[in-house]
């Protein structure tokens, strides 16, 4: 009974907040306002996704807010070059596998904790984007691109919610239909019985870092869509929400435990505090406090019910 | 080799430092049935039994980890109630743990004195007074170690004995010492036995627990052999004991020799009557060919020079103790670990595992001494039987849940899982069912030879008698079964041969009904040599 109590967890939070957000505040429930919490949702419900599949496998990625920024940086530039939307959007992708695979070899070819290696590229990352824009803004890219972000298919489905569900469709297929996936819970859960299964460990962590910027590629395209820009220092901090998105969704530090409909969730349970607390005319630096105190409150009573699972099942 | 001959025997006027006497603790069944024993001061007595006689609930019992349901504990003449460690520990009375209660990162004087560090007021450290106590402990144990070394710095042997000195700091009565050499080379094994000499000389009780005759030999004053939860054998050095006759002969002759055990009467106090086992699967045809072959396999501080060879069908088993190679074999040749020499076949092909995915592709099945280390605890059954065997039903871009669920209930029926258990998260299950499940993956993926470490290890009876049938069938259908185990009993079930490793190499090779618990006990270490040994050194 917990099991399913718990996987709803996120859900049903979300649907309270949703609920309480439509009474409290009129302007919450119009088109526009949703519009918004969707397309400022986007960017860090992408790199969530990827995120999940790190912290799922064990794993750790500090450098996404930084790979964005770099990704985003190079789709500018490849826009200017070939001014094609879809040129953009498969550099973006391209630039964070390939940064993804940094990460990856960091952690398995040279042993560096991910933790650690992350935290390297978080800095190595930024000051490469700083570095290649001389700080500046990369603008003066074909403001077409910019539909990516306001504009929708066949005018009704905005772009970037369309980005998400892509995002979201292939992050669920992965992690719930393929290998990968299987693994990446086989590894979270308890890495020497992969060894001892004969499953190729570090050939797999390698590829889940690869994914995971491939997935954070894609945030940083449509972050320079949004911006109609590339910025060296956008999405700074972003690592911090994406990890708290996972949290919230059921995933954990330790691995072996998590989904994408949880994360998610989870960073929908994000955008609508931010949004709300917008509408109620709270004020932002109460805003850092109510996500700070979700998230512990949301950890601490997940670890509650484990301890409580845990000594229902040695009374077994 | 032997400690020179030496001095005073223990006075047996003195009140013991620990007695127990009627001891009974039973958790399903009676662990320890009325045992009475003595622990003199200046004394070294050596514990033995086999797995499950009682011997670590009994310790266990005097240090305080548990209580008995009847019997009286004694301490220096006293009646003495233990009910937590702490009030053990504070009695004098300790049991040293190999490393665990050691911090590697710490130096050597913080970790004696760690818990006891010598203060200044306000939690300030005096870390010249730890520094002099640490160098006053280590001088008075006689070991010569720097006190401000750091513990991961020093060599396994050197960290024992800093348990030892740790566990003699907070306890001057008695020291429990289970299986303290296991991890060591001759040369440690050496210094800790002058070390374990120097403070039974300065009157402390000893008990050591341990299965090496021949360093028994060198330093037990007492032997003792625990069966069932019985008393079954108790003898001072040089003969019959319990009345200290011979004690006081040796300590007229001003010297104390701790030798001259009997030591096959030991090896049959701990097996008890001969038991005649039915194993579980008959012996291949002799003209069965030979699954896996290994030769000259040499991994450095484990093993040498090593030949094996198992036919199809065939079940070979492992014997010996503690640390004499035969759970780094098995990893090698899971290529979990590297061998540093040597060749292995697997049907006449080359097949030396660079790394346990190689050794899957090949045909190679392995379950560990642990099973935590093979299971992912939130996956239920089902990934868990399959783990190893995802490739036959996923693919780069699809997953066929359908075909997993078919491997899967296949194999977990064919392994005895019951079919309730199939959906839970392996956490939940019993350890029988857990290791069930292990055969259920190694089924999933046919293995041609399986390495079985501990197979049964910590599962109940039934579960136990599941898991030998499963092996069986995997024998008659042809599989190749390498068995570690240190049980006895359970290697002359399964096994059609025995390996019996002493020191990383084969020490003898025993087949069909000459595979019998002293048989193996005796080869693993022998008292033939052990007494020679001893013999000499007794020699003024």
């Amino acid at each position: 009974m917990s099991h399913w109590w718990k996987r709803l967890l996120p859900y049903t939070s979300l649907a309270l907040l949703f609920v309480v957000l439509a009474i409290s505040s009129p302007n919450f429930l119009r088109v526009e306002n949703l519009g918004a919490v969707l397309r400022q949702a986007t960017v860090v419900t992408i790199i969530a996704v990827g995120m999940t599949l790190v912290m799922i496998a064990g794993e750790i990625d500090l450098s996404v807010g930084s790979l964005a920024a770099l990704s985003g940086v190079y789709t500018a530039f490849a826009l200017q070059h070939w001014t094609s939307t879809a040129a953009g959007i498969a550099v973006g992708i391209g630039v964070g596998a390939l940064l993804g695979l940094i990460n990856g070899l960091l952690t398995t070819r040279f042993l560096v904790p991910s933790f650690i290696a992350t935290l390297g590229t978080m800095g190595i990352f930024r000051g490469w984007a700083l570095l290649v824009t001389h700080g500046v803004p990369v603008t003066n890219i074909p403001a077409g691109f910019g539909a990516l972000s306001d504009g929708a298919l066949f005018g009704v489905l905005p772009y970037p919610v369309l980005a998400l569900a892509i995002a979201a469709a292939a992050g669920y297929y992965l992690l719930d239909h393929t290998r990968l996936g299987r693994y990446c819970y086989a590894l979270g859960s308890n890495r020497s019985a992969c060894v001892q299964s004969g499953i190729p460990v570090r050939r797999y962590v390698l590829l889940i870092f690869v994914v995971a910027g491939a997935f954070t590629g894609l945030a940083g395209a449509v972050e320079t869509a949004r911006l109609i820009s590339g910025q060296p220092t956008a999405g700074i901090g972003l690592e911090l929400d994406a990890i708290a998105a996972v949290v919230i969704g059921g995933g954990t530090l330790t691995g072996g435990e998590g989904s994408i409909l949880g994360t998610i969730a989870g960073s929908f349970v994000m955008a609508l505090i931010h949004n709300g607390t917008d509408l109620l005319g709270i004020s932002p630096f109460v805003q850092e406090i109510i996500i700070g105190a979700v998230i512990v409150a949301v950890v601490g009573l997940d670890e509650l019910r484990r301890l409580r699972l845990r000594q229902s099942e040695a009374a077994l | 080799m032997p400690i020179p001959p030496t001095d005073p025997a223990p006075d047996p006027a003195a009140p013991p430092a620990v007695a127990v006497a009627g001891i009974w603790k039973s958790f399903a069944a009676p662990v320890l049935r009325g045992v009475t024993a003595e622990f003199r001061p200046g004394e070294i007595h050596a514990l033995l039994g086999m797995n499950g006689a009682g011997k670590s609930t009994l310790m266990k019992i005097i240090a305080g980890a548990l209580q008995p349901e009847r019997g009286v504990l004694q301490v220096n003449g006293q009646p003495a109630r233990f009910r937590h460690p702490r009030e053990a520990l504070a009695a004098g009375i300790a049991m040293v743990y190999q490393e665990l209660d050691l911090a590697p990162h710490l130096t050597v004087a913080a970790n004696l004195l760690l818990g006891a560090e010598p203060g200044r007021g306000w939690g300030r450290l005096d870390a010249a007074a730890e520094r002099r106590a640490a160098r006053d402990l280590l001088d008075e144990c006689g070991i010569a170690l720097d006190p401000a070394r750091r513990l991961r710095d020093l060599r396994t042997g050197q960290r024992q004995l800093v348990a030892i000195a740790k566990g003699f700091h907070r306890a001057r009565r008695l020291l429990i010492l289970d299986e303290p050499t296991s991890a060591l080379n001759a040369a440690e094994v050496r210094t800790l036995f002058q070390l374990l000499e120097r403070l039974r000389r300065g009157g402390l009780a000893i008990i050591y627990i341990s299965h090496r005759f021949e360093e028994l030999a060198q330093i037990a004053c007492r032997v003792t052999v625990l069966r069932n939860g019985d008393i079954v054998f108790s003898a001072a050095a040089g003969g019959e004991a319990a009345n200290g006759e011979r004690g006081a002969a040796h300590a007229s002759a001003g010297r104390y020799t701790p030798a001259g055990f009997d030591w096959p009467a030991i090896a049959a106090a701990m097996v008890g009557e001969k038991v005649t086992v039915t194993r579980h699967a008959a012996a291949p045809a002799a003209d069965a060919p030979v699954r896996y072959e290994l030769r000259g396999a040499a991994l450095r501080g484990h093993f040498s020079g090593l030949d094996l060879a198992i036919r199809a069908g065939e079940a070979v088993g492992l014997a010996g103790i503690a640390g004499d190679g035969r759970a780094a074999l098995a990893e090698c040749i899971f290529g979990l670990r590297r061998f540093d020499a040597g060749e292995a076949r697997l049907d006449g092909r080359p097949a030396l595992a660079r790394g346990s995915t190689e050794a899957v592709r090949q045909g190679l099945g392995f379950i560990p001494e642990d099973r935590a280390q093979a299971l992912c605890p939130q996956l239920p059954a089902t990934a868990n039987a399959t783990l190893a065997t995802v490739p036959a039903f996923a693919s780069w871009w699809r997953l066929r849940r359908r075909r997993e669920a078919a491997i899967a209930a296949d194999s977990l029926a064919a392994s005895g899982v019951e079919d309730r258990f199939w959906r839970l998260p392996s956490r939940s299950l019993s350890g029988g069912t857990q290791q069930k499940l292990l055969f259920a993956r190694w089924l999933a993926q046919p293995s041609r030879l399986l390495i079985l470490n501990e197979p049964t290890r910590g599962v109940d009876i039934r579960a136990r008698r599941d898991i030998h049938q499963q092996i069986a069938a995997r024998l008659r259908a042809g599989a190749a079964v390498l068995v570690v185990s240190s049980d006895l009993e359970e290697l002359m079930q399964l096994c059609h041969r025995v390996l019996v490793l002493r020191r990383g190499r084969v020490a003898q090779e025993l087949a069909g009904d000459a595979i019998t618990r002293e048989a193996m006990l005796l080869a693993a270490a022998p008292a033939e040599k052990a007494a020679g040994s001893a013999d000499a050194g007794g020699q003024p």
